[in-house]
């Protein structure tokens, strides 16, 4: 029983959930932010949910991209930044299967043992200069977006 | 002298064969049956249009879904006739470019002037977003005080098959109008997407194909059976296997006459009046018929039957008369039949005098005769054709005579759903010089704000020049001065200094890109391009703007096309009553009997039971060229008996010849094998209450 249970838990062949740090530098006040919360990735949806400073849960499915605060409070995202978010998002989605990173079209990718450089080839070659990140085990540890605009986003795990 | 049928056969062959390389067969039945205006509106609207889309859709919304469509995708631009494959939506570099050059002049404006503490409110609030916002978005410091403002398209990635899965669209440069061209291409594309069992695809010319795939079976099935019949009767009835060789030798070389004549009359023959011309030459074994069972073929020399010849004159009249209607299929259809009336009459009451027929073997009995008293049928046809008259309604939708390939017009629904197209109804719109389309659009979209069309991206140069001095008037070296100093009193590093830079350097150069959807187009001097508006919006027609409904144009077109065979159908109507008055004087209700009634029981008929469509309107042309003859050889016959026979095996030749389309799944053949069949009942009836005293 205990073995289903371990091989259910450990069969997650759909996507990954992981604890995260985020800083995020801001070039044009150059100030960096540093926030934390937990990342969950399938087939159909990515969750990120802040914990810290505060409480924000977004929510990214096929519909669209729902915010709710700590209140409860729901918000849909539009406009501008709906559009942002919404690369944002599904960078991260690429990214995180490692596997298929040489594969996909949409980067130009360098590998050095686990550190990967990624140059973006697509239309968000706009906004994303490259990424970095470095895998443990297969699986993402860590990786940081350098956008056009000298802004970083930082991730790593927990 | 005895083999001079044979001989003029194969010197018809032989000038048909000469001439062939310059007898142009045309496959277009939209242009042989509307005006010259509709046709082009046709054209423009099937380049303008969707018509060369081809949309495949995989099973699933999954990553293994989109692999699968990708490689279909990569297949689909190796194929040369494919021109184009969009799978993602995202706008191409070009695009991005485009929007980048042209963001000022296609951006909102807000003009309004600010004060630098509203500057300084603004930069802020901005600093605050960032420090505290849990979403990133970048900063904008091309537009910080967001002055400009476009909707950013929020489509999704991929297109989708609503309850289905993924779907790409390609694009094909083959004339899809084209049967042969169609049929290849969907032969290929059907061939590459056999290694995908759960893929859909659909593309508006598969009804072409796949329609003509079906009447195409449907047609054999019915030649296959109409030539068995026919053999049956000339061959086994008959009994006299020369006569029944000659005849078919008769037949052919005046359908060659007919073929050779049009040829140097008109331009192209529509296929169309090509197989029916055909079909009516078959009528003309009526005088075959009729000379046999008098035994006329005995004696050499022009038969002299007074009444096969005034029953060639009004069919042949009527033709000739119908041959100078301006709807070009009806015209080419009675030219041809004119003139292979006038060989088949010509080569049965001539030439056919020397090849030395045997007699029938039927008893000539000569006999007073009593018939019918054609004033009853005269008010019996009066009744039905008043009670028509008020009943009857006009089908004017053409789909309704295609055949109804009902999964594929599923389909088709489903895909329309999917692309969200029925929420909208398209706008043509024309210029003479591409500024005067652009700003005739402009002035129409002022009624119509959330119109979708080439206006999104390109502007017309008045408008474009208007937007640039507008632009330009405004301040934004001091905007710019206090942007910088307001940004690095609040915190910013000098990111400003830069804002709002491209302003100076606007050009109005905007030209229209392949991904942006909305084409323009140049037809003979005119430029036009459609747009889309709500499918519940006015549109009020005015010079270049006119709504591109398709169905409603045919239809309205098919209402005047209606007129104009009535009119030309009264017209043979009056030839025939004269004619009539010549040959039987004042008894010419009785002959008159044959065609009106048949003529009200059909319509009586129809409207009963269905509506009134095209179709009908011209088997019933057909059925009063043939119905006069009977009426007239029928009048006063002292020959009763061989007349008799010689209608009924010319009806039930008629019948084998066209009444057989009853049979037909298409509604097109079976309205006309519904009239015919209809109007030789009919004349039975009639024939069968003129018997022996």
């Amino acid at each position: 029983m205990r073995y289903l249970i371990t091989l259910l838990i450990t069969f997650n062949l759909f996507g990954s959930t992981y604890n995260f740090d985020e800083y995020r530098f801001v070039s044009a006040i150059s100030k960096e932010f540093h926030k934390s919360g937990t990342i969950s990735i399938d087939d159909k949806k990515i969750v990120i949910t802040y914990t810290k400073p505060e409480f924000k849960k977004i929510v990214a499915d096929a519909e669209g991209i729902v915010v709710k605060d700590a209140e409860g409070e729901k918000e849909e995202l539009e406009g501008n930044i709906l559009f942002y978010t919404k690369i944002y998002l599904n960078l991260i989605k690429k990214i995180d299967d490692v596997e298929a990173l040489q594969s996909n079209d949409d980067f130009d990718v360098k590998q050095e043992g686990n550190f990967y450089i990624l140059k973006i080839k697509n239309q968000l070659s706009d906004y994303v200069k490259k990424i970095e990140l470095t895998t443990k085990d297969d699986k993402i540890s860590t990786f940081k977006i350098f956008m056009l605009n000298d802004d970083t986003i930082k991730i790593l795990k927990r | 002298m005895k083999h001079l049928n044979l001989v003029i056969f194969a010197v018809l062959l032989g000038l048909y064969l000469l001439l062939s390389s310059n007898i142009k067969i045309s496959t277009n039945f939209l242009e042989a049956l509307f005006s010259k205006e509709s046709t082009k509106l046709f054209e423009v609207s099937k380049e303008l249009g969707y018509s060369n889309d081809i949309l495949i859709a995989t099973k699933g919304f999954d990553k293994d879904a989109l692999d699968e469509l990708r490689e279909i995708s990569t297949k689909l631009q190796a194929m040369k006739s494919i021109v184009d494959v969009e799978l993602e939506l995202t706008p191409s570099k070009e695009m991005r470019e485009y929007f980048k050059q042209h963001y000022y002049l296609l951006a909102d404006f807000n003009n309004t002037k600010l004060s630098k503490q509203t500057i300084a409110k603004n930069l802020q609030k901005t600093y605050d977003d960032i420090s505290t916002s849990m979403i990133y978005k970048p900063l904008n410091t091309n537009d910080p005080l967001n002055l400009f403002t476009i909707d950013v398209e929020q489509s999704q990635r991929y297109l989708k098959l609503k309850d289905y899965g993924y779907m790409l669209k390609a694009t094909t440069d083959v004339d899809t109008i084209n049967a042969t061209q169609a049929r290849e291409l969907y032969a290929k594309i059907h061939t590459l997407l056999e290694p995908y069992p759960n893929t859909v695809s659909f593309a508006p010319f598969y009804f072409l194909v796949e329609n003509s795939a079906y009447i195409k079976n449907d047609a054999t099935t019915i030649i296959a059976l109409s030539s068995v019949l026919l053999l049956i009767l000339y061959f086994i009835i008959l009994k006299n296997h020369r006569l029944f060789f000659h005849t078919i030798v008769a037949l052919a070389s005046s359908a060659l006459s007919a073929i050779i004549v049009s040829s140097f009359v008109f331009e192209n023959i529509n296929i169309l009046a090509l197989a029916f011309g055909i079909s009516i030459t078959t009528i003309s074994a009526d005088y075959m018929f009729h000379y046999y069972f008098h035994n006329d073929f005995s004696k050499k020399g022009f038969i002299k039957q007074k009444k096969v010849l005034f029953g060639f004159i009004t069919t042949f009249g009527i033709f000739v008369i119908f041959s100078f209607i301006d709807i070009k299929l009806f015209a080419q259809l009675s030219l041809f039949s004119a003139v292979s009336l006038a060989t088949a009459y010509l080569l049965f009451s001539y030439v056919f005098t020397y090849l030395e027929i045997k007699e029938p073997n039927i008893t000539i009995v000569n006999m007073d005769t009593k018939s019918f008293n054609p004033i009853y049928v005269f008010i019996l046809s009066a009744l039905m054709l008043g009670y028509s008259f008020f009943n009857l309604e006009f089908d004017k939708n053409l789909k309704n005579l295609d055949y109804q390939n009902v999964k594929l017009l599923e389909l088709n629904q489903k895909f329309i759903d999917s692309l969200g197209k029925e929420k909208y109804k398209s706008v043509l719109i024309s210029g003479s010089s591409k500024e005067q389309l652009l700003e005739r659009y402009e002035q129409f979209a002022s009624s119509h704000p959330n119109i979708l069309g080439v206006g999104k991206f390109v502007y017309s140069q008045k408008k474009c020049q208007n937007k640039r001095a507008l632009v330009q008037k405004y301040d934004f070296e001091n905007l710019r001065e206090n942007l910088s100093k307001v940004g690095l009193d609040v915190g910013f590093k000098d990111v400003f200094k830069n804002s709002y830079a491209g302003v100076e350097v606007l050009t109005c150069d905007m030209d229209l890109l392949k991904d942006m959807k909305f084409k323009i187009i140049q037809l003979d001097h005119l430029y036009y391009t459609m747009a889309l508006v709500q499918k519940d919006d006015d549109v009020v027609e005015s010079d270049g703007i006119v709504e591109l409904n398709m169905s409603k144009i045919l239809a309205d077109n098919l209402d005047v096309l209606k007129e104009k065979l009535v009119l030309f159908m009264g017209l043979s109507l009056c030839f025939i009553v004269v004619i009539l008055f010549y040959v039987s004087r004042f008894s010419l209700l009785y002959p008159l009997s044959y065609i009106l009634f048949p003529l009200s029981v059909v319509l009586f008929s129809i409207s009963l039971f269905s509506s009134l469509n095209i179709m009908h309107i011209f088997a019933l042309v057909v059925l009063i060229a043939i119905g006069i003859d009977y009426g007239i050889y029928m009048h006063k016959t002292s020959s009763l008996v061989q007349t008799k026979m010689a209608i009924r095996y010319a009806l039930l030749s008629t019948f084998a010849g066209f009444g057989v389309l009853i049979f037909s799944s298409v509604s097109a053949l079976y309205s006309i094998g519904v009239v015919i069949t209809l109007g030789i009942g009919s004349i039975f009836i009639l024939l069968f209450y003129k018997r022996e005293i």
